[in-house]
């Protein structure tokens, strides 16, 4: 004979079982499936038509760029002060963007070069404190961009890195699909996955209604099958397409740095460790959105209702933003967009540089518990809820 | 008989609690947008005097620095800096004068003065950082079609009001939502009401799986339905969104210009380039032909999702699916690419579900393909329409009625 | 076993379940006579706590009630309700389903082949239930709450769509089952099928038991005889003060207070009426059917 605790246990699993043999049988479930594992081996064979652009004609291009800064600086430069010490920096950084270009060509010395583009950003980053005077706003290198190309140099100095590799272009591939899923696609993706959930057993109500299970121990086993779907996917799919790129590139260094925003500074990390700061953050997403969505099906009763509430949320901070509200106290609602968090787009975006991934993190890990323990307490309160007028009917 | 079927449907779909919910996110989209949004929203003409009055005390200062040591000439390397500075000084001073006293007709005149002298500056930048395969040429159509729409304002014969310049009036917002990627909205609306029309009828198979009319013919009185349904809808929405709009900013005029880009006039290359050409066309003109391509591109969506349902069953499925084919565009889109698998784009379906940008030109200058017209595209669609029908009358004999119901979910 | 007191429900304006209460016992079959639309649902509802009552308490066992999830858990442990047949997968096979319900009361699935079995479903269980027929799908229903086997049973319009060959099968399955010492509830419209298995049969009227009828125990015995309304109405101040006349059909005239010689008497004074069939015996669920729920 079995404990007590022991046939709990069982059972769950008997029901897990039970449900994931409904989540194999669904036509939708499938066609989430086909998506996310094509997703990736799709968007890398699109995209690697287009070739990268060599670090060299990168540089020739910066270096123009910078050049057409003369033009309008020569128009103002000998009368506001500020204009003419921007223009004495701005000459010492275009002779060094000239010698970067030595330094990849004939010169050959990437040391030199990294020491140059060391230096290049301390120029630019003291032109940003005398405000940029005189510069047209088209033609001013971002703060943002010049302490990543700062974290970048530092990286490959500090690990002795060849400056140019295919194994660039790989990462570029991976932050650059990365991009393009998480956020609203993989929001999305999600909320059509999770909208029935619940909303199902009401169909099989007669059937399903009566299991001797608590309510919670079937929402914790409907949220983790549809996590290891979705999941499990995201990363088949995912390990498929980057064979794909490595073979094509023939590089698959996992070493290589990619830029993360972290305490109001960018770090280069490895690819490594990128990925798994990645998936580790769309899982926590999924499994916030999959409790969200179980809140929703008990709120709205609805499968639509799911995708279109949980949509509206998301655009919230938008509009507040928009409508010039800062509204701070929306802006975790972002969090959900893990690559933008990483990149430190978001940060910039609503203007709140306290925005990187630990603390996003810490805030989705708060959600999710606010949300687990609302779906609990509603559950609860059903119970001690005295019926007045009508008698009281159970959804699920 | 047919009629009351018809009827029984429309009361269907207006009471589908899916449709309502959609129904009252759209709502919601449009008055957040045009209570909260519209009003706050700086757009690309937006005029800040402030930091206009800034800039020519900033001018005054440079100009008063080389009057004072005799730079005022001309230099071999800098051109006339004095001389264009004067000019600014005097254009932009007399644009605040015009804005502070509501004189928008010249305000107009002394803008447009300015785009001309910033364009020599701004073409070359733009060469140098646009990721574009002729900038130069963007530049310069961008600087066209702006000149076009301000000379619109003068030639309208109307009172122009600020919130035209702003182009935040009913009718220039609805024409700028259909002009870009957000009249997708509007096709999407087709998808979603079409999604279930024959799917959510499994759930009620032993109601109607009897009725006495013919499967295909059924699935056309659907059809029809969710057509004259979505259409009015939009409508609705439409009129809805022009009605909150016109309160606060104005109804805008249907005589003020939108520019278009149409294909080089002239017979032969011109040093090897066919250029384009630039002109205007009414909003009227506008929407009344944006009128003539919605209800052919609902209706081939609508038929589309008629195939698909039959094919998947599934009315999550279809969504998918047929949205995937709404952006199908994007996914191999790209600016020097003419031809897919060896056919012109021009004669793909997918490149005219942009029916905003097909009207304005847009479309067939960012490909440079002069083939893609509103003509050509309506022609293409109409063409679509036929062979889905004849895909969707196969289909419908191949998945009977008995077939369809037969796994009832 | 179980324990109802004093059960309301009531919306609005219409009360469904009114002031009800009685007890049941292991071991026993009740059946719950209504028309359509009268509560039997709301009743089995109640019982298994799918709709929370306005007013009164459910108790199993004497001390466990409805006040926590908790004990909703335990005493759902001890019962199992009918499904419906609209609510069964369709990309399911029979087997899965008998599956499910037996891992989720009795832990364990050795039993599920000797029920399908029994109710002889063997030639279509493993196929999926989309291809089953409205006599196949209730056959299911009826194995799967055996598969999972619990004290409590609420079968609420069980032999709905069964052939009489069928509802033999299920009646007998039934009375196994009593024996094993369940407490069943069936609400049925088969009403002589009722008389068979079942212990006690309850109606159910306005929103409360108007009668309860024990068939185990000896009961009255009344001599039953049809009359059309005229017949009656013509001889109805001769017959005995506490007969009945029921649904304008049938007359009986009780005769437990009668010696032998008064029964014959009777019945050769009624045995004038040739045409009609004379029986002598109790009252059956038909018979108290139409008793309490004929209405012109």
């Amino acid at each position: 004979m079995m404990s007590k605790s022991e046939r709990k246990v069982d059972m769950f699993w008997k029901f897990t079982r039970f449900e994931m043999d409904l989540l194999l049988r669904n036509r939708k479930s499938w066609f989430i499936a086909v998506f996310l594992l094509f997703f990736f081996i799709l968007f890398f064979m699109y995209y690697s038509q287009e070739e990268p652009i060599p670090l060299t004609d990168q540089k020739r291009t910066e270096t123009n760029t910078s050049y057409a800064v003369f033009e309008h600086l020569d128009l103002l430069r000998h009368d506001i002060p500020e204009v003419a010490e921007v223009y004495n920096y701005h000459t010492q950084i275009q002779s060094l963007l000239g010698m970067q270009l030595w330094f990849i060509g004939n010169g050959n010395d990437s040391e030199q070069y990294i020491e140059n583009g060391l230096e290049i950003n301390q120029l630019r980053l003291k032109v940003h404190e005398l405000g940029n005077a005189g510069i047209p706003d088209h033609l001013i290198v971002p703060k943002e961009e010049i302490l990543k190309e700062d974290a970048l140099l530092h990286y490959i100095q500090d690990h002795d890195l060849p400056i140019e590799s295919d194994s660039f272009a790989t990462n570029h591939y991976f932050t650059n699909v990365l991009t393009m899923l998480s956020g609203l696609l993989f929001l999305v993706i999600v909320l059509i996955s999770g909208n029935e959930m619940l909303l199902y057993e009401k169909s099989h109500q007669s059937v399903m209604r009566g299991f001797p299970l608590s309510f919670m121990s079937k929402v914790i086993s409907k949220v983790m099958i549809q996590f290891f779907h979705i999941i499990a996917f995201l990363l088949v799919g995912f390990v498929i397409g980057s064979i794909y790129v490595t073979k094509k590139f023939n590089a698959g260094d996992f070493s290589f740095p990619i830029l993360i925003y972290q305490n109001e500074d960018y770090i280069a990390v490895s690819t490594g460790q990128y990925l798994l700061y990645m998936f580790l953050g769309l899982a926590l997403a999924t499994l916030l959105l999959l409790f969200l969505s179980i809140l929703l099906n008990m709120l709205f009763k609805n499968a639509f209702a799911n995708i279109l509430i949980g949509l509206g949320i998301f655009i919230l901070p938008d509009i507040a933003m928009a409508a010039g509200f800062k509204a701070t106290f929306l802006h975790p609602i972002k969090f959900i967009d893990v690559n933008k968090v990483l990149s430190g787009e978001l940060a910039t975006e609503l203007g709140n540089s306290s925005i990187d991934y630990w603390n996003a993190m810490a805030y989705l890990g708060i959600i999710t518990i606010l949300v687990f323990a609302t779906i609990y307490a509603i559950n609860k309160f059903n119970y001690h809820r005295v019926p007045k007028d009508l008698p009281l009917e159970r959804a699920f | 008989m047919l009629k009351s079927m018809m009827i029984h449907e429309f009361k269907m779909t207006l009471r589908n609690k899916k449709n309502i919910l959609f129904l009252i996110a759209l709502v919601s989209l449009i008055l957040s947008y045009a209570l909260i949004v519209l009003p706050s929203q700086e757009t690309p003409d937006s005029f800040d005097v402030e930091e206009m009055k800034s800039e020519l005390k900033n001018l005054e200062a440079v100009t008063q620095g080389m009057e004072s040591r005799g730079g005022t000439g001309f230099g071999q390397m800098t051109g006339t800096p004095y001389a264009s500075k004067r000019y600014a000084l005097k254009v932009q001073s007399r644009m605040v004068n015009a804005f502070e006293d509501k004189d928008f007709d010249r305000f107009i005149q002394l803008r447009m003065k300015g785009f001309d002298y910033d364009f020599q500056s701004a073409s070359r930048d733009w060469m140098l950082i646009a990721n574009a395969p002729y900038p130069g040429l963007d530049a310069n159509r961008d600087t066209n079609l702006k000149n076009l729409r301000y000379q619109g304002y003068l030639d309208a014969n109307i009172p122009v009001t600020y919130e035209m310049i702003e182009q935040k009036t009913a009718l220039q917002t609805v024409t700028n939502f259909l002009l870009g990627t957000s009249a997708f909205i509007v096709l999407f609306c087709a998808i979603y009401f079409s999604s279930d029309m024959l799917s959510k009828d499994r759930q009620h198979r032993t109601l109607l799986q009897g009725m006495p009319i013919g499967w295909y013919r059924l699935i056309n009185v659907k059809s029809g339905v969710i057509f004259g349904y979505t259409l009015f809808i939009l409508f609705g929405l439409l009129l809805l969104a022009l009605i909150i709009i016109s309160i606060q900013s104005g109804f805008g005029s249907l005589k003020l210009s939108v520019p278009i880009t149409l294909p080089s006039s002239q017979p032969d290359d011109y040093f090897g380039y066919r250029f384009s050409e630039y002109d205007t066309i009414s909003i009227a003109k506008f929407l009344l032909l944006a009128l003539g391509m919605i209800p052919i591109l609902v209706y081939l969506f609508i038929r589309l999702n008629a195939i698909l349902s039959l094919i998947f069953k599934n009315s999550w499925i279809v969504l998918m699916v047929s949205s995937v084919i709404l952006f199908s565009e994007r996914i191999y889109y790209s600016r020097t690419l003419t031809d897919l698998f060896g056919i012109e784009i021009s004669n793909l379906p997918q490149t005219y579900f942009d029916f905003g940008r097909v009207i304005s030109g847009e479309k067939f200058y960012l490909v440079h393909l002069e083939s893609i017209t509103y003509e050509k595209g309506i022609l293409v669609l109409l063409c679509t329409i036929l062979v889905l029908e004849i895909c969707l009358f196969v289909v419908s004999r191949i998945v009977s009625k008995r077939r369809f119901y037969r796994k009832a979910a | 076993m179980l324990k109802l007191e004093n059960i309301s429900v009531k919306y609005k304006d219409k009360v469904v379940l009114d002031n009800l209460s009685f007890e049941a016992n292991s071991g026993e079959i009740i059946g719950l006579v209504a028309p359509n639309g009268t509560g039997k649902t709301t009743l089995f509802n109640v019982i298994s706590n799918f709709l929370k009552p306005n007013k009164g308490r459910v108790t199993f066992n004497e001390n466990l009630q409805y006040k926590t999830e908790r004990k909703e858990i335990s005493i759902h442990k001890q019962l199992a309700t009918f499904p419906d047949q609209g609510d069964l997968f369709e990309e399911l096979t029979g087997v899965d389903h008998m599956k499910l319900y037996a891992n989720m009361w009795k832990g364990s699935t050795k039993h599920v082949k000797d029920i399908y079995e029994q109710l002889q479903m063997e030639s279509y269980v493993k196929k999926k239930v989309k291809t089953y027929s409205l006599g196949m799908r209730q056959r299911l229903c009826f194995a799967m709450i055996a598969a999972a086997d619990t004290p409590i049973m609420l079968m609420d319009e069980v032999m709905n769509g069964l052939d009489i060959a069928n509802v033999s099968l299920i009646s007998k399955h039934l009375m196994k089952m009593k024996q094993d010492g369940k407490l069943i509830f069936v609400a049925s419209h088969l009403l002589a099928n009722l008389d068979l298995y079942a212990d006690r049969v309850l109606y159910l009227k306005a929103g409360d038991i108007v009668h309860q009828q024990s068939l185990n125990e000896s009961t009255e015995e009344y001599i039953k005889l049809e009359l059309t309304l005229e017949q009656y109405e013509k001889m109805k101040y001769t017959l005995p003060d506490d007969h009945l006349y029921i649904a304008e059909r049938l007359c009986c005239i009780p005769i437990a207070n009668m010696d032998m010689e008064t029964q014959k008497e009777w019945v050769e004074r009624l045995s004038d009426y040739k045409e009609k069939e004379l029986t002598i015996g109790p009252l059956g669920t038909p018979e108290y059917y139409e008793k309490y729920f004929h209405e012109k």
